[in-house]
């Protein structure tokens, strides 16, 4: 039998089946399978993807939100739509651009619901990370500034700008997956990278913590 | 990337990252949710097998005993693709107008319509001294997917027409039967406030009614909720609506301009406007509908006071219902030797030099008289195949109820 024409006839079986298929699976193979079982229903391969990439959603909701006061309720919406779109997943994407996808949508419409521009304010230096790397007090409140600051610049750009920013430059999406990711065309995501680069580096000017990098981005401009 | 921008962005990545949420809460109101979801999913077919929705049935006259137990599976199984609501396609009819009661007119597009007339998406349906009743199909002539109406005085327009039927009320209300679809929405209602800001009213299968009011100069969304589920927020640009879940019994209000800012649920029975039993009141105009002049004092529906000058309704009602198929003592055998078949004429072509092995289970739960309510490939097959297979299934009756499991391999 194999195992490859299998897949393409019947990948949902392939994926779940139940141990009729005994080709050694690779993780990525086994991811897969995972992904197969919890939409075909199986709680337990849900739960399993759920605790798999949780905290990554929770990250880019973060930081795509710039606040973490609603971060808890838009996860947990986040993999409830998981939950019921997950049967129609088929697999032509990778699951984690579709999870993406997913997560980008949610924070959308919360946005579009909200009717306000994200609250990239005092409330996301609270939530700065520590850093274990830095030992000088200064330093760390150097560098919580200039988060604090990088979080204001980023909530001051559109939507379209902020999502390729963030995928790519925090994220490390390339520009296809993006692409991918928000339904536009390479060029295009190219294209909002490149003025999303532009506006930061005009607001720049605005955040004195993060003068000094005004210079790199201007030299950075236009590399996607 | 200089090294400076590298060390901002290093920075970032390192630590513009939220504190580790509190995940115990996090799963504790996830799965309680998907839980809920599940309920209501079983409750819906709970409803749908109960006695006072076997009408509906006897409405639907002509229908197969096999077909309309068909549709129990694409309701209430969330994995197997026997969806009633994704069978309309692009350009299709978004319902039939199948009667009127009242002496008034129906207006669609602005011209009186008798009942039979399709509605399409882009149509205006106005109703002047009448209340509309329609219908959108079910798969294969089962039970229909939606059933609705447009109350006396009322002013709506069909959005969309394929996959979700998308209405919008611009004056007056809907009511709602929606056979429950086990993925998306199935029927959705917006309603717009004076600054265009659009209110939408989703669900996946309910009974409800949305009623659009202007008051003091302020437009009112109203939505009285009987059964199941319905999301209220803003219409996505793609996928499901994503905003205030409301369960029934409840009735909300909620200002068109500012909808979540202002929106009141109450769950007390006593708020929540009885349900129309739209199937009953088809039945009732419809017969009103074929009756001479000057036998409508006698008919049976009182609800229609006269009749109403329309061609005869085009679906047939009342009828005998046909008789049950007999037990199938080798019934187990039956269903899997068919399912073989559907799968020897639907699977997809493989390649010839390569041998295709494939195993499945076949779990099915029988009702009190034998006949399966529910069944699931675990794991499922191609849809054309579950299809076909659908149609063996539904009309296999076993000795008694109770759910078994049918191994298949092919």
């Amino acid at each position: 039998v194999s195992s490859t024409a299998f897949a393409q006839l019947f990948p949902v079986a392939f994926a779940g089946g139940a141990g009729h298929q005994k080709a050694v699976m690779s993780d990525e193979v086994s991811h897969d399978a995972l992904v197969a079982q919890a939409a075909a229903g199986d709680a337990a391969a849900f739960r399993a993807l759920y605790t798999r990439h949780r905290a990554d959603v929770a990250r880019l909701v973060y930081r795509m939100l710039g606040a973490r006061s609603d971060m808890d309720d838009l996860v947990q919406e986040v993999f409830f739509q998981v939950y019921r779109s997950l049967k129609d997943f088929r697999g032509k994407s990778k699951f984690t651009t579709w999870l993406h996808r997913v997560t980008v949508n949610v924070v959308l419409m919360h946005r579009r619901a909200a009717k306000s521009r994200p609250v990239y304010a005092e409330e996301a230096a609270q939530d700065v990370t520590p850093d274990d790397e830095t030992v000088l007090p200064d330093e760390d409140a150097d560098r919580r500034e200039r988060v604090r600051a990088f979080a204001r610049v980023l909530g001051r750009l559109a939507d379209k700008k902020r999502i390729v920013f963030v995928l790519h430059e925090l994220e490390g999406l390339s520009p296809a997956e993006i692409a991918d990711v928000v339904g536009a065309p390479v060029l295009t995501v190219r294209t909002r990278l490149f003025y999303a680069r532009r506006e930061i580096e005009e607001m720049l000017g605005d955040e004195p913590a993060l003068a000094p990098v005004r210079a790199s981005f201007t030299k950075a401009g236009g590399e996607a | 990337m200089t090294d400076k921008l590298e060390k901002a962005l290093r920075d970032a990545k390192k630590s513009f990252v939220p504190k580790e949420p509190d995940w115990d809460a996090v799963d504790a109101k996830l799965f309680a949710r998907i839980e809920a979801d599940k309920k209501s999913e079983r409750d819906a077919r709970v409803a749908r097998v109960a006695p006072a929705s076997r009408t509906w049935a006897w409405v639907a006259g002509g229908l197969a005993v096999a077909a309309a137990a068909a549709v129990f599976v694409g309701k209430h199984t969330s994995r197997a693709p026997f969806d009633a609501a994704t069978s309309a396609s692009a350009g299709a009819p978004a319902s039939a107008l199948l009667a009127h009661a009242g002496t008034g007119d129906v207006l669609i597009g602005g011209a009186a319509s008798a009942p039979g007339t399709d509605v399409r998406a882009g149509d205006i349906l106005e109703t002047r001294g009448a209340t509309a009743y329609l219908e959108r199909a079910g798969t294969q002539g089962a039970k229909p997917a939606v059933t609705w109406d447009v109350e006396d005085q009322s002013k709506v327009t069909v959005t969309r027409a394929s996959g979700t039927l998308i209405v919008a009320v611009d004056k007056g209300a809907v009511e709602a039967q929606v056979t429950p679809v086990p993925s998306g929405e199935a029927f959705a209602v917006d309603v717009a406030a004076a600054d265009g800001r659009v209110t939408r009213v989703a669900v996946h299968g309910t009974h409800l009614r949305v009623a659009r009011v202007e008051s003091a100069g302020k437009i009112k969304v109203v939505v009285d909720l009987n059964e199941g589920v319905v999301s209220i927020g803003t219409p996505p640009r793609t996928g499901s609506t994503y905003g205030t879940l409301v369960t029934a019994p409840a009735h909300v209000e909620l200002d068109a301009q500012d909808p979540s800012g202002t929106i009141v649920v109450s769950h007390a029975q006593k708020d929540v406007r009885a349900a129309v039993d739209l199937a009953a009141a088809i039945v009732a105009s419809s017969a009103v509908a074929q009756l001479p002049a000057q036998a409508a004092p006698n008919a049976p529906a009182p609800t229609a006071p006269a009749p109403v000058a329309a061609p005869v309704a085009p679906r047939p009602v009342a009828h005998p219902a046909p008789p049950e198929p007999a037990v199938d003592p080798n019934a187990p055998d039956t269903i899997a030797k068919g399912v073989r078949q559907c799968m020897a004429s639907h699977a997809p072509p493989a390649d010839a030099q390569v041998r295709v092995s494939v195993s499945t289970a076949l779990e099915l739960h029988m009702n009190d008289r034998g006949f399966p309510d529910f069944a699931r490939f675990d794991p499922p097959l191609p849809k054309d195949v579950q299809d076909c297979a659908s149609g063996v299934i539904y009309k296999t009756r076993f000795a008694s109820g109770g759910t078994t499991k049918i191994q298949l391999d092919f």
